[in-house]
C-alpha cells in the first residue's frame, strides 16, 4: 500500500475525530468521573472511599470474588477441557449433534442461564425435589446456593471458553508429535503430561485469563443465586442504590485495575507465548488409541454430561408454558397453557420491555458498527500518531465489567456535559443504548480488524493503480470485502446488547425498561411462566440470529 | 540391527482401499525405500510397521517375532516425520533427550549421549537452542538425531526431504545416508521423489494405488522394469505399442499385452529420412545434456542426447527422425 494512501487526508481527519471523540467522551471520560469521584466526592479531596477496603465486609467481599473466579477457572477448565478432548480424539454416534448442544450455554444471555439453574437447583428446584425423591434424603442436599451456586453456575457459563479454546488448539495441533513421543517408547500419560499439555498452554491460559474475568466481572450468578455472599460487583451495586457514590466509585476502581491487569497480561500472553514451529506437509491428529473400556466410560460420562447441560434450556421453554399461579407446591407445573405468549399481544403492558430491548439494542448496534467501521479502518490502513494508543482504549471495555461501566456512565452523565451535548443523558431513552454500543464496540472492532487483515495489501494497490479514489475504494472495494466480518460482528452486538443485564439494571428508568429487568421483576412477583416465556425470546432471538449468521456467512464464501 | 518382514499386510479405510495384501522383507542393515506417487499408500505402510496404525489383515514381524499386536511404545522403531514433529515447547537438547528420559537413563549418560549424536548432526553449538528457533534444515536433523539416539532396531523416514529446498535435499540426503551407513541400521525410507530413491537405497519397493508392483535394486529397476509403471516412474521411459515397434522400428516379438520401454537416452534422432518422424515440440539445455521433446503419432517422446554428440541439431518446430539402439529389449508388461 502507498505511503500517500496512508495519509490523513479531510475526510478521514472528520472520521478520526468521531472516533478520538467517541474514545475520550465515552471511555475515559466516564473512567476520570469515577476517579473524580472517589477521591473528590464529598466536595473535598479525601482518600476515605479507599480506606473502607480494609473493612472486613470488603475484604471478604474482595476474597470472595477472587477465589470464586479461580474455582470457576479450575471447573471450567476440567469440563471444558475434558469435552474439547473427547470431541477431538473419540468417534461416537451422532457426534455433530452432541458438539452443538456443548454449545448451548454460548446462546443463554447470562440473566437466563441463571434462572434456568434456580428452577433446576435451587431452593425449591425441580431437580434438587426429583434427586431428593429418588434418593430419600433431604432436598437441601441437593440444591445449591452461596458459592457452591455461584461457582456451578459459572462453569456452566464459562466451560465453553475452554471447549472452543483446546478445540482450535487441538485442531492446529501436530498429531505427528504425539507419535513420535509414542514411538520413543512413552506412555499415553506420559506423553499428554509432557506433550500435550505443554503444547496446549497457549489456549488454557488464553481460556483461564478471559475466564477469570468473566468471573470477577459476573454479576447475575451471585445477584441471584449467591444467597448472603458478598461479592465486589453486588458491593458495587448496593453502595450505588444506597446513594453512596464515592465508595461505589472507589469500589468500581478497584475492580476495574483487577480486571484491567489481567487483560493486558492476557495481550502480553497471546503476543509472546506461541510455539510458531512452521509445520508444513499433511498432519494427521490421529486418535491417541485408547482402551476400549476408557472409551466406553469416557463416551458415557460426556454423554451424560452434554445432556445436563441441555437441561436448563429445556427447562426455560416448559416453565413459559406454565399457567400462572397454577404451579406451587407441586414438584412438576401440572398445567400448561399457550396463554403467556398470546397474552404478549393483548397486552401492550407486556410486549413493552420487549420492544424496548430491540429499539435499544438496533440503535446500540447501528452505532457500533458506524464507529468500529471506521475505527478499525483508519487504525489499520492509516498512520497517524497515537494509533496503538487509540486501538488500546477502544478495546479496554472489552475488560472492564459491566457493573463498572455502568456506574462510570452513571457518575459522567449525571450532569451536563461536553459529550452529553450540556443535557443530562441520566434517564433518557439514549444512556441505555450508549452503554450497550461502550461494552460492545470491542467486539465488532476485532471482527472488523480480523476482516482487514485477511485482505491483501495488493487489493488495495489494485484499486488504486486503477484510478480508483480512496472514498471509492473505501465503498466499492473494501466495505465489500469486509461486509461478512462486520455483519457477523454486528450480529453478536445486536444479541448481546438485547439480553444485556448487568447495566440495564443500574441504569433504566420506568420508561424505557428492557426485558431483562422485565424478566427479574416477574421472578419477583412470582409470575415464572411470564419470566420463562421472556427467557425463551431472548434464547429464539439467539437462535434466529446464529442460523441468519450461519446461512449468511455460508452464503458469502459460495459466491 | 533387524530384518522386518511383512506377510499378507493390507488396510482399508472404510470404503478405501490403501494397501492390498503384499509381502515385504528387509534385510538385516539394508537401506530399503518405498517409492510410490502421492497417495499410493506409503506413509500408510510406515505407520503400520512402527505400529501407530493396525493392519487390516496380516502380519509385521521384525527380527522374525511378530509384532502385529505390540503398541508402538514397544516395538522400538524410530521414525522421522515428513513435518518433523518435533516438540515445539523444547529445546534442542530435550528434544533429543526425551526417548532416553522415557527409557529411565542416568542424566550423565543421557547427557553424553545427546551430544554424541548431535556432533554427528552437526548441532552441537544448537544444543541449547529452543527448536523453533532453528532452520528448516537443523530441525530436520534434531529430527533424525531424536530417532537414532534411543538406538532403535529400524529407523522409518517419511519423505523427511520434502520441506527443504533443492540444494538442501541433496547435501542432506548424503548426510542420512553416511549415518545411516555409521550406525549400519535397518532403514525404510517413504519418497515420491525418484532420484532420491535411486541415489539411496540398496532396494526399492515401487507402489502404485496400494499395490506392490516390483521390489529390486535400482539398477534392476532402472534397466529391467516389469510393467509399464515402473518403467515410466523410474526412469521416464517411453512407451511403444506392439504396432508401433513393428511398423516403424522394426522391432518384432511382441505380444498385444507389451509395451516397449524406451528410456529417454536410447533414442537417436537424426535429420535422415526414414520412417519414424516426428516434430520436435520442446528443447531445453540441461548442461551434459539436451532433452528434446518430440511430438511422433500423438505421444509425446522424451529424447535426451549428450550435449557434447554433434551430429544432430534440432531446433523447436524442425522435422527428425526417430531410432532405436539395436540394443533395445526392453518389453514390459501394459500396466
Ligand atoms: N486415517 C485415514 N482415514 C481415511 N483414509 C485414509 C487415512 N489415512 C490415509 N488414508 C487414505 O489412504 C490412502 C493412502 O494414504 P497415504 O497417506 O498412505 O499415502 P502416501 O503414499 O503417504 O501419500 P503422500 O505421498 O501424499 O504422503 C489415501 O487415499 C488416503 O486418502
Ligand atoms: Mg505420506
Amino acid at each position: 500500500m502507498s505511503s500517500a494512501s496512508r495519509r490523513i487526508t479531510p475526510i478521514s481527519g472528520m472520521m478520526l475525530f468521531a472516533v478520538v471523540f467517541y474514545a475520550a467522551g465515552y471511555i475515559l471520560f466516564p473512567m476520570y468521573a469515577l476517579v473524580k469521584e472517589s477521591l473528590m466526592g464529598i466536595g473535598q479531596l479525601s482518600f476515605e472511599p479507599y480506606r473502607q477496603f480494609f473493612r472486613s465486609s470488603l475484604l471478604e467481599a474482595s476474597i470472595n470474588s477472587i477465589s470464586i473466579s479461580l474455582l470457576s477457572v479450575l471447573g471450567s477448565a476440567a469440563v471444558g477441557t475434558f469435552f474439547a478432548y473427547v470431541f477431538t480424539f473419540f468417534e461416537f454416534p451422532a457426534k455433530s449433534f452432541f458438539s452443538k448442544l456443548v454449545l448451548v450455554p454460548l446462546a443463554l444471555p447470562p440473566l437466563v442461564g441463571v434462572i434456568s439453574f434456580l428452577f433446576l437447583v435451587g431452593e425449591s428446584g425441580m431437580l434438587s425435589r426429583v434427586l431428593a425423591l429418588l434418593s430419600g434424603a433431604s432436598p437441601s442436599l441437593f440444591t445449591v446456593n452461596g458459592w457452591t451456586g455461584i461457582v456451578v453456575v459459572h462453569v456452566y457459563s464459562f466451560y465453553v471458553y475452554f471447549y472452543l479454546f483446546v478445540s482450535s488448539g487441538l485442531s492446529q495441533l501436530d498429531g505427528n508429535a504425539l507419535d513420535a513421543s509414542a514411538s520413543l517408547g512413552a506412555t499415553r500419560a506420559r506423553t499428554i503430561l509432557k506433550i500435550l499439555l505443554p503444547m496446549l498452554t497457549p489456549s488454557l491460559v488464553g481460556a483461564s485469563l478471559i475466564t477469570f474475568m468473566s468471573s470477577m466481572a459476573s454479576f447475575s450468578a451471585p445477584f441471584l443465586f449467591g444467597g448472603a455472599t458478598r461479592y465486589l460487583t453486588l458491593e458495587i451495586y448496593a453502595a450505588k442504590l444506597n446513594g453512596e457514590s464515592s465508595s461505589a466509585a472507589a469500589l468500581s476502581i478497584l475492580l476495574l485495575t483487577i480486571s484491567v491487569c489481567a487483560l493486558f497480561f492476557l495481550r502480553w500472553w497471546q503476543a509472546h507465548k506461541q510455539y510458531l514451529l512452521s509445520s508444513k506437509g499433511t498432519i494427521r491428529v490421529s486418535a491417541v488409541p485408547h482402551g476400549k473400556l476408557t472409551r466406553i466410560l469416557v463416551i458415557f460420562s460426556a454423554f451424560a454430561l452434554v445432556s445436563l447441560f441441555a437441561l436448563p434450556i429445556i427447562t426455560i421453554v416448559a416453565i413459559s408454558f406454565v399457567k400462572e399461579g397454577s404451579w406451587t407446591y407441586q414438584i412438576f407445573p401440572t398445567s400448561f397453557t399457550g396463554k403467556n405468549y398470546l397474552h404478549l399481544f393483548e397486552e401492550p403492558r407486556l410486549l413493552e420491555p420487549l420492544l424496548n430491548s430491540i429499539c435499544m439494542a438496533l440503535v446500540a448496534t447501528a452505532g457500533v458498527v458506524c464507529l468500529g467501521v471506521t475505527a478499525s479502518y483508519l487504525i489499520n490502513r492509516k498512520h497517524f500518531p497515537g494509533r496503538r494508543l487509540l486501538e488500546v482504549i477502544l478495546s479496554l471495555p472489552f475488560g472492564i465489567p459491566g457493573t463498572v461501566i455502568a456506574v462510570g456512565l452513571i457518575l459522567g452523565f449525571n450532569r451536563p456535559s461536553l459529550f452529553s451535548f450540556d443535557s443530562i443523558l441520566i434517564g433518557t431513552f439514549w444512556i441505555m443504548p450508549l452503554a450497550y454500543a461502550v461494552r460492545n464496540l470491542p467486539l465488532l472492532y476485532r471482527s472488523t480488524t480480523a476482516g482487514f487483515e485477511a485482505i491483501s495489501p495488493s487489493v488495495y494497490e489494485a484499486a488504486e493503480t486503477l484510478g480508483s479514489s480512496q472514498v471509492r475504494t473505501f465503498r466499492k472495494v473494501i466495505v465489500p470485502l469486509l461486509l461478512p466480518s462486520i455483519v457477523s460482528g454486528a450480529l453478536l452486538v445486536f444479541i448481546n446488547s438485547a439480553g444485556e443485564f448487568v447495566s440495564s439494571i443500574l441504569l433504566y428508568s420506568y420508561s424505557t425498561k428492557p426485558i431483562s429487568v422485565e424478566i427479574l421483576s416477574q421472578l419477583r412477583l412470582f409470575d415464572l411462566g411470564v419470566a420463562a416465556m421472556y427467557s425463551t425470546l431472548l434464547m429464539l432471538m439467539v437462535l434466529a440470529v446464529a442460523a441468519f449468521s450461519n446461512r449468511y456467512s455460508r452464503a458469502t464464501i459460495a459466491t | 540391527m533387524a530384518t522386518v518382514n511383512l506377510q499378507n499386510i493390507s488396510k482399508t479405510f472404510g470404503e478405501v482401499r490403501a494397501l492390498s495384501p503384499l509381502d515385504l522383507h528387509v534385510k538385516e542393515g539394508e537401506f530399503f525405500s518405498l517409492l510410490g506417487p502421492s497417495g499410493c499408500g506409503k506413509t500408510t505402510l510406515l505407520r503400520i510397521i512402527s505400529g501407530l496404525e493396525s493392519p487390516s489383515s496380516g502380519e509385521v514381524r521384525i527380527d522374525g517375532s511378530n509384532v502385529t499386536a505390540l503398541s508402538p511404545q514397544r516395538r522400538n522403531v524410530g521414525i522421522v516425520f515428513q513435518n518433523y514433529a518435533l516438540f515445539p515447547h523444547m529445546t534442542v537438547f530435550q528434544n533429543v533427550a526425551y526417548g532416553l528420559e522415557v527409557k529411565k537413563m542416568p542424566g550423565s549418560e543421557i547427557r553424553r549421549r545427546v551430544e554424541d549424536i548431535l556432533g554427528k548432526v552437526h548441532l552441537l553449538e544448537k544444543v541449547n537452542t529452543p527448536v523453533p528457533l532453528l532452520s528448516g534444515g537443523e530441525q530436520q536433523r534434531v529430527a533424525v538425531a531424536r530417532a537414532v539416539v534411543v538406538e532403535p532396531r529400524i529407523l522409518l523416514f517419511d519423505e523427511p526431504l520434502s520441506n527443504l529446498d533443492h540444494a538442501l535435499r541433496i547435501e542432506t540426503r548424503a548426510e542420512i545416508k553416511r549415518l545411516q551407513r555409521e550406525v549400519g541400521i535397518t532403514t525404510i525410507y517413504v519418497t515420491h521423489d525418484q532420484g532420491e530413491a535411486l541415489a539411496l537405497s540398496d532396494r526399492i519397493a515401487i507402489l502404485s494405488k496400494g499395490v506392490v508392483q516390483q521390489i529390486g535394486t535400482p539398477d534392476e529397476l532402472y534397466f529391467h522394469p516389469h510393467n509399464a509403471f515402473t518403467a515410466s516412474f523410474i526412469g521416464h521411459a517411453n512407451l511403444f505399442s506392439a504396432i508401433a515397434c513393428r511398423e516403424y522400428f522394426g522391432v518384432q516379438g511382441l505380444t498385444e499385452s507389451e509395451l516397449l520401454a524406451v528410456l529417454p537416452e536410447e533414442i537417436i534422432l537424426s535429420n535422415n529420412s526414414g520412417k519414424a518422424k516426428g516434430k520436435i515440440s520442446n528443447k531445453e539445455f540441461s548442461g551434459s545434456s539436451v532433452e528434446y521433446t518430440i511430438d511422433f503419432l500423438g505421444q509425446s517422446v522424451k529424447a535426451h542426447r549428450p550435449s557434447s554428440e554433434k551430429s544432430f541439431n534440432g531446433e523447436i518446430g524442425s522435422e527428425v527422425c526417430l531410432s532405436l539402439d539395436a540394443s533395445v529389449q526392453r518389453k514390459v508388461k501394459y500396466e
